[in-house]
């Protein structure tokens, strides 16, 4: 089976389970108005269950998947959060050129004064945003 | 209104002084609508308290400059990096980047602003005419006639879907569930938040774009292998003129994509509260459905781009038709407006056209200067924009993705903001692996809650009496629209694939 196709049926299945399981939990049950709390969610997720049944037996061309582009994809992720949670305790300005320095590395750039000037447009948007604006950044 | 005011206002506005408050604001515009996050209508909510010491014509032209500057400044990283500035300009970034990505980032850059004066100079040129009439029938647009006009743009929209129907539909089934998080329309109550009161109104919308259109795409981007030495946006060297600039006669092939996307911008520009993204998409999908080459769109079609800023552009300067005429604010800039125009101790509404007169026609003026100045002062500064862009593309998409998330905070106000980016972001990767269409999830997101509120106002106002559409023969006319268009629509695939 492709994978496509498996994805599909998770999706598929993932609807129906919110559906019955998450939907009442998160939407209260008002039984007054013509259009409930729930009908809108409630269709819009039997729509998706149907039409996701419907792709997994539809045919689509296989997408390769490279295990470099993967690995490199789940680095800059993790790169990405690390540095969001870390925005949490430290400021902007410190954190973002360290992020942007780290990733221009990953992507591959190795010359020096590339580097420093990507590493400085994260301080020079803190500048625009928090000095020049006066908007808060974290 | 007597001629000898329309002549004062203009000799008004038509002042060195005045010219320069105009070309300052769209200096500005052009430069925060380019920044994700910012864009116009927080720059004006910025700029207000200052413009409290200029005289009342300084200060609306320079806030309409900043407004009609940001139009295209927000077209600037959509069609550049993919990172639309203002959630408009998202439509802007389908076609726009593609052909960036050819090669011909200052083409793409000098249609959509072509467009973008274009639609502006049309809906300005409405409103100085023909606003009062205007503002009337908009007026008349209830809850039932706005659920018309929703069903009507969800069937333009169908259009888009593509070659799979039900990836189309999982699409758009997708964006309204989301667009239904946030307190329920009718009864106030919240719906799928999870604990987090920050979801009371929603995922935020900047964040959701941003999110599933840019960060999607730029980290797909950063993932490839040797991407470093190599430029965001490479334009060749001998480039040819045609392809470093839009010709008349491209120029004049797109003039019916022109009129049809501002004339669908300033009819949604009237309405209040349509906004400018629906036309965009709306303007989007109707060319490409017309269009005798739908596939060429999404791969860099100069009329995709013409579409949508000609639309979300004349949105800017049909805001102002219920805002003059009756004093109702149809969007967050015309809101603004009305605040600056209080400042001034002026009242918005069916009397400032006697009583202010010279002062209103001062502002039309002024409008129409700063359309000149986008031109001009966008002519100049998208070369520089473009430099920019042929940065190696280690140091652009690094700058993007902390543009992003700067954009994101300030626009959500919160850490809250980021997070529904970064989630997106996800749902953008799994939905392009899998080939269902983000764009139609990002239509059907935008229009969502509209649509569930005017589809319960409507419920109430027809009671289960379908009888009572009668009364409403409007909404009538759009409904039958929508059937048409959509049995258009499947007369034309059905035709498309019987010739293939």
């Amino acid at each position: 089976m492709r994978n496509y196709r498996i994805a599909s049926a998770v999706i598929a299945v993932g609807c129906i389970a919110f559906l019955l399981l998450v939907l009442p939990e998160q939407v209260d049950a008002f039984a007054s108005g013509v259009i409930r709390p729930a009908t809108i969610p409630a269709a819009t997720l039997v729509l998706m269950a149907i039409s996701a049944m419907v792709m997994v037996f539809e045919p689509m061309k296989e997408k390769d998947a490279n295990a470099e582009f993967l690995v490199r994809m789940a680095f800059i992720v993790a790169c990405f959060f690390c540095a969001l949670i870390t925005l949490n305790f430290i400021p902007f300005q410190y954190v973002m050129p360290v992020f942007a320095f780290v990733t221009m590395v990953q992507i591959g750039e190795r010359r020096w004064l590339w580097l420093i000037a990507g590493s400085l447009v994260p301080v020079l948007v803190w500048f625009l945003i928090e000095v020049v604006l006066g908007r808060p950044l974290p | 209104m007597d001629f000898p005011t329309i002549i004062a206002g203009f000799q008004d506005a038509l002042t060195l002084t005045n010219l320069m408050f105009v070309v300052a604001g769209v200096v500005l515009g052009q430069i925060v609508g380019a920044m994700p996050g910012i864009g116009p209508i927080m720059t004006m909510a910025i700029a207000i308290p200052f413009t409290f010491v200029l005289g009342p014509l300084s200060a609306i032209s320079f806030l309409v400059g900043v407004n009609k500057g940001g139009l295209i400044g927000g077209a600037i990283p959509a069609i550049l990096i993919n990172t639309p500035g203002t959630p408009d300009a998202a439509a802007t970034a389908l076609d726009g980047f593609p052909l960036a990505r050819k090669g011909k980032p200052v083409k793409a850059l000098k249609m959509a602003l072509y467009s973008s004066v274009t639609g502006d100079t049309f809906s300005d040129l409405v409103l100085i005419t023909v606003s009062a009439p205007l503002a009337i029938i908009a007026l008349k647009m209830g809850p039932v006639e706005i659920f018309s006009v929703m069903v009507f743009a969800f069937a333009v929209i169908s259009g888009m879907i593509g070659s799979s129907v039900a990836r189309g539909i999982f699409a758009a089934a997708l964006g309204l569930f989301c667009a239904t998080v946030g307190l329920d329309p009718q009864h106030a109550t919240p719906r799928l938040i999870f604990g987090f009161f920050d979801l009371y109104d929603g995922f935020p919308i900047g964040a959701v774009a941003i999110g599933s259109l840019a960060v999607s795409e730029i980290l797909a981007r950063i993932a490839t292998p040797g991407l470093a030495s190599r430029p965001a946006v490479s334009i060749p060297k001998n480039q040819s003129r045609e392809d470093r600039g839009v010709s008349l006669s491209e120029y004049l092939s797109c003039k019916f994509v022109l009129l049809r996307g501002a004339l669908i911008g300033t009819t949604i520009g009237a309405i209040p509260g349509m906004g400018s993204t629906a036309a965009a998409f709306m303007s989007y999908a109707s060319t490409k459905q017309s269009s005798k080459e739908p596939e060429k769109f999404g791969t860099g079609e100069l009329k995709g781009i013409a579409a949508t800023e000609s639309a979300n552009s004349s949105v800017a300067g049909a805001d102002f038709i219920p805002l003059l005429t009756l004093g109702l604010p149809g969007s967050a800039a015309a809101a603004i407006m009305i605040g600056a125009f209080i400042i001034q101790g002026i009242q918005p509404g069916p009397l400032l056209f006697s009583e202010q007169g010279r002062l209103v026609y001062g502002m039309f003026c002024a409008m129409v200067m700063a359309n000149a100045a986008n031109l001009l002062v966008g002519l100049f500064g998208l070369r520089l924009w473009s430099i920019i862009a042929t940065a190696p593309s280690s140091i652009v998409f690094a700058s993007a993705l902390s543009l992003c998330a700067a954009g994101v905070y300030i626009a959500s106000g919160g850490f809250v903001g980021i997070w529904v980016m970064v989630m997106f972001a996800f749902l953008g990767l799994v939905m392009m692996a899998m080939d269902i269409p983000v764009v139609v999830f990002i239509i059907a997101f935008f229009l969502g809650p509209r649509f569930e509120l005017s589809l319960v106002q409507t419920s109430i106002i027809l009671r289960g009496d379908m009888t009572r559409l009668t009364n409403h023969p409007v909404a009538i006319l759009f409904l039958v629209m929508s059937v048409l268009v959509v049995y258009w629509l499947g007369f034309h695939n059905r035709r498309k694939q019987q010739s293939a």
